[in-house]
């Protein structure tokens, strides 16, 4: 019996987009997150760990993410595991950190899977087979037959949808399953999944931590157990700090008090959390989002409220501005506008609308 | 639109009434907490309340106090089209309009019809215009007539003015220091300003990043020519102490060669200066001694015996005479000086026997020296002949001592048995010569072993051969045979090797150098940072420049719909309250202007008294006056925002700060208004019932109306 840890697009070194100052956190998360992955491999006896892709976030990395990243695989060397790298598409580059000398002398003992598959024996006990992203190729291309031994594989590419992922040089499921591995490590998508059932089993074990908003599934590496050929299990676990929660409000129901239970249930100072406000609203009915996020900011990781209402404009809607009023005229001139303006206007015609109808109902300036 | 009648049930405090309504002025007469703001309420709600949208709390506020059963609001009323009924039931949420045969159940669609019918379609704006509150009158300031004028023409809790100029000043604040520097600039400058500085920080460090990924590269490239050069040099410095060592050994090998052929040779000169010691020696025995010092005395006695000769011969060769001189013939000279003395006598001429005389002195001078030297020789030959005969007698005495000393010699070399001196000499000489060669090869032998003896140096010379020996196995090895170099390889080799340790110490200045530009590089990190503040600023600033573009629209479309509205109630005003205001006041106040140029509906008042225009404020009107101009401007726009249809007026008892005339002139234009509309004044003055078309009589607290 094997225990295998897969682990991909740890993407160390990310900038985030949507986070705002906390990114800087948020990528020192990544090292500890990567770090207690490392961790968990060693405590749970994992005699072999896959690394699956986008280790790092770019080719180049800065040096001390590098040697960072190099002293927690030789860390796994150490204690005796066997470690499987291939680069990503994000850390992949003729001249980037994989091919670099000083970095991979760093890697003594570590399997770092270049351009063309290889396979690699692990005492006879296990085959390894591998092969680093390169833009615009299929990652499975060219693999050799499965030997007798138990045979696992570790490539990084996304794998073809109808309708969803048509890139050619997309994983084809009918590939995985003619390459008859007993598993197969993938990396690319940022969510724990299946891609193959048993017996050519293979996943993709999705980003260890959060890295994007409106990206849920993050914060599993997978605990791979080969019993023998064709008997393996998959076993994914949590290894995230932050969580990421996105919800979306209809707007009837959104009216401050709403909002603020919601926050409070939610408060966690790991969450980051992305509640979005849809729906049509009267057109004196200001959310005030802005001011709840200056609020609940600091009891969030990070907090993202988004209104995306609109202004109701309809008969009913204006039939409580009288139309001989300033007020009256105001929304149905605005009305007319939004009717015939181009569709960059509209953001700022809707917020105008809002703006009128508030300072005239003596609101002052709202939002 | 025309109220006919109103059913309650469970409202306030009325559990079940029913009130009728006349179609011109309608009196609701009662004292404090009689009811009466419950009706005008009722009629309110009848009027705008939904029973499907109305929470329960807003429901249980229409409740009787401790009833329990749920409020039913029920009106029937006309309109020009025909009679209808309204119930609305706020404990089953259900609302029903019958008429014309047709009954609407569906709460917006009767809500519109009843907007349709009032002229208001909303609450808002009836409250604001139609329906006048006591409290209004009473608690208004003068000050704010213009406000709450404006407030009622915008339909708003606030004047269209005052919410242009709150946007003004928003988007003034917004806008601050985007045109002229300011001190304090607004925040959409100081966004836009820290996204510059960002760029620019971010730009410089992205500049700094590639540029710092370019000095790795090359760092990178120096550090693998690095390691060639220095695996190069390795091999190299390995192949040139090879051949140094080579080298070493074979001039180790020359030396030890050298070493034990000379100790061969030393052992080998040993040998002979050996040999010649014990020769010398053997010869030494055949050879007396005291040589020396008899042939000393055999040389002393022939030395001295050839010297006596040798006197003796001198003293011989002395004693012969020299031969005698030649003549001096002296008379010669005599002669011919008598010769010239004569002649001079002869010759006359003076000139010639002055010489004559003179040659005859000269003559006759030479003569007398030939003489004088003639007579000394003769002294001298005599002399000579004396000591000659001396000398002869001394040589014979010189050579019988000589010959003595000839057989004292002679006697020596028999006693040595040898027959001459020569043979003598030539023994000595030998034994001396032989001496010589022992004490030389003695020495020789002494210088040669240095101390030691030979048996050492023989060691000596086995072990510098077994070194030799180990040296020469060493030169023969494979590994010689195949590394070894020609010296002008060697000499190539070693001119290669410095090349390489100079380009090795380059590499490692250049390598420093550039480590050092690396450590100095921006940390990938900071880039990050920046670019992350810059997105959320340029959101942020993005979200800054659509409310700096939407305060410009609500701006503009709220002006254009100010403008929209304003004129026509200006009209309003000016030609209605004027007329009202009239009547109100017995014709002391007959018009009322609204300046064109105020940005609010400013009245201002016509005085004949003061002969011109006059806010209307205290102390220039009264406090009845202003009430009465605020009043008929008020009914005046509700006319203009019910455009056309004649709601029904509710009025409060807004008449408290009038005095008696003016109450009387005031009811007196109420009924005159009551001919083209509904009008309901609520008022505790029972005195107000005589004018009324109808009077609804509410009972004192505690008593209730008789359904």
């Amino acid at each position: 019996m094997i225990r295998i840890l897969h682990v991909a697009d740890v993407h160390l070194g990310a900038r985030f987009s949507g986070l705002g100052s906390r990114g800087a956190d948020q990528r020192e998360q990544l090292r500890r997150t990567f770090a207690r992955c490392v961790d968990l491999a060693v405590e749970r006896k994992c005699q072999v760990v896959l690394v699956a892709g986008d280790l790092f976030d770019n080719p180049n990395p800065p040096r001390d993410l590098a040697w960072f990243a190099s002293d927690q695989l030789r860390r796994l060397v150490q204690a005796g595991l066997r470690v499987f790298v291939v680069a990503g598409n994000h850390d992949s580059a003729p001249d980037g950190v994989w091919t670099r000398p000083d970095f991979r002398s760093r890697l003594e003992g570590v399997v770092v899977f270049g351009d063309r598959p290889e396979a690699v024996r692990v005492e006879d006990a296990l085959c390894v087979v591998g092969r680093s992203a390169t833009p615009g190729r299929n990652p499975l291309e060219g693999w050799p037959p499965r030997e007798a031994c138990p045979t696992v594989g570790v490539a990084h590419g996304p794998v073809y949808r109808p309708d969803k992922v048509e890139d050619p040089a997309a994983v084809r499921p009918d590939q995985i399953r003619s390459l008859k591995l007993d598993y197969l490590a993938l990396g690319d998508w940022h969510s724990a999944q299946q891609v193959e059932p048993p017996p050519y089993l293979s996943w993709y074990a999705g980003a260890p931590e959060f890295l994007s908003l409106g990206q849920p599934g993050f914060g599993h590496v997978l605990l791979v157990t080969v019993e023998a050929p064709g008997r393996v299990s998959v076993v994914p676990v949590r290894v995230a700090r932050r969580r990421y929660h996105r919800e979306v409000l209809s707007v009837e129901g959104a009216d401050e008090q709403t909002l603020r239970g919601r926050l409070e249930g939610l408060a966690d100072p790991d969450l980051v959390l992305e509640l979005v406000v849809q729906g049509l609203r009267e057109p004196d009915h200001v959310l005030p989002l802005q001011n709840l996020v200056q609020e609940y900011a600091d009891r969030f990781f990070r907090l993202v409220l988004r209104d995306q209402t609109h202004p109701k404009l309809d008969e009913e809607a204006l039939r409580r501005f009288e139309p001989t009023t300033v007020l009256g005229q105001f929304v149905r001139r605005m009305q007319d506008r939004l009717r015939t303006c181009p569709p960059e206007d509209r953001p700022h015609l809707e917020e105008a609308l809002q703006l009128g109808v508030a300072a005239l109902q003596g609101r002052g300036v709202v939002g | 639109m025309r109220l006919v009648e109103l059913r309650l049930r469970n409202f306030r405090q009325h559990r079940q009434a029913s009130f009728q309504f006349a179609p011109g002025f309608n009196a609701v007469v009662g004292p404090n907490e009689a009811g009466k703001s419950a009706l005008r309420d009722a009629l309110r709600v009848a009027l705008f309340g939904n029973p499907a949208t109305t929470s329960d709390r807003l429901a249980e506020g229409l409740r009787p106090w401790g009833g329990d059963g749920a409020p039913v609001v029920e009106l029937v009323f006309d309109v020009p089209q025909g009679r209808f009924e309204l119930v609305k039931d706020f404990g089953a949420g259900r609302v029903w309009l019958r008429g014309q045969g047709r009954t609407w159940d569906r709460p917006r669609e009767v809500q519109q019809a009843l907007g349709r019918a009032l002229g208001f379609q909303s609450e808002k704006a009836f409250l604001a215009t139609a329906h006048v509150r006591q409290a209004e009158l009473d608690r208004i300031d003068e000050r704010d007539v213009a406000v709450h004028l404006g407030r009622i023409v915008a339909g708003a809790d606030e004047d269209a003015s005052r919410a242009l100029q709150a946007l003004h000043r928003a988007l003034q604040e917004l806008e601050r220091g985007l045109v002229r520097p300011a001190s304090n600039p607004g925040r959409l400058v100081r966004v836009q300003q820290r996204v510059q500085e960002l760029q620019d920080r971010a730009e410089e460090l992205r500049r700094a990043l590639v540029a710092a990924r370019d000095v790795a590269r090359e760092a990178a490239d120096l550090r693998r020519e690095l390691e060639e050069v220095e695996a190069d040099l390795a091999d190299r410095t390995e192949l040139l102490e090879l051949n140094r060592r080579i080298q070493q050994v074979r001039d180790q090998a020359d030396r030890l060669r050298r070493e034990v052929g000379v100790r061969q040779e030393l052992l080998q000169q040993v040998d002979r200066l050996q040999d010649q010691v014990r020769r010398a020696r053997a010869e030494l025995e055949g050879l007396p001694e005291g040589d020396e010092e008899r042939l000393a005395r055999v040389r002393e006695s022939e030395g001295r015996a050839h010297e006596l000769e040798a006197r003796a011969q001198e003293l011989e060769t002395l004693q012969v005479l020299p031969p005698a001189p030649p003549p001096p013939r002296w008379w010669l000279w005599a002669a011919a000086a008598v010769s010239a003395a004569a002649a001079a006598l002869l010759v006359d001429a003076t000139f010639l026997r002055v010489a004559l005389a003179v040659m005859a002195a000269a003559l006759a001078l030479l003569a007398w020296n030939r003489w004088h030297r003639f007579v000394q020789e003769g002294k001298a030959r005599s002399e000579a002949e004396a000591r000659a005969a001396e000398r002869a007698r001394l040589a014979d005495q010189l050579r019988t001592q000589a010959q003595e000393l000839h057989r004292q010699a002679q006697e020596e070399l028999r006693a040595a048995g040898l027959p001459s001196a020569e043979a003598l000499h030539a023994r000595a000489a030998r034994r001396r010569e032989v001496e010589g060669e022992l004490r030389s090869a003695q020495q020789r032998l002494q210088d040669l072993l240095g101390g030691k003896d030979a048996s050492a140096i023989e060691e000596e010379m086995r072990t510098a051969a077994a070194d030799l020996h180990a040296h020469l196995q060493f030169l023969e090895s494979d590994l010689v045979r195949t590394k070894a170099l020609l010296p002008l390889e060697v000499q190539r080799l070693e001119s290669e090797v410095e090349r390489l340790l100079r380009r090795r110490e380059e590499l490692r200045g250049d390598l420093h150098r550039l480590e050092g530009q690396l450590e100095a590089a921006p940390d990938a990190g900071e880039l990050a940072r920046v670019e992350e503040e810059l997105e959320s600023l340029q959101e942020e600033l993005e979200r800054l420049r659509r409310r700096q573009k939407a305060l410009r629209a609500a701006i503009q479309v709220l002006e254009e719909a100010k403008a929209a509205v304003e004129v026509p109630a200006r009209q309003a005003v000016e030609e209605r309250a004027g007329r009202f205001l009239d009547r109100l006041s017995g014709g002391r106040y007959t018009r009322v202007r609204v300046p064109p140029d105020a940005d609010t509906l400013r009245v201002e008042v016509w005085s004949e008294d003061a002969g011109r225009w006059l806010p209307p404020e205290e102390p220039h009107l009264s406090r009845g006056t202003v009430d009465l101009v605020f009043l008929a401007a008020r009914v005046a726009l509700v006319d203009v925002l019910a455009a056309g249809v004649r709601p029904p007026l509710l009025l409060d008892d807004p008449f408290v700060t009038f005095d008696p005339q003016r109450r009387r002139r005031a009811l007196d234009w109420l009924r005159e208004l009551s001919q083209e509309r509904q009008v309901f004044l609520f008022t505790w003055d029972e005195a107000v019932a005589g004018l009324a078309d109808a009077v609804v009589h509410l009972p004192p607290p505690g008593r209730t109306v008789p359904p």
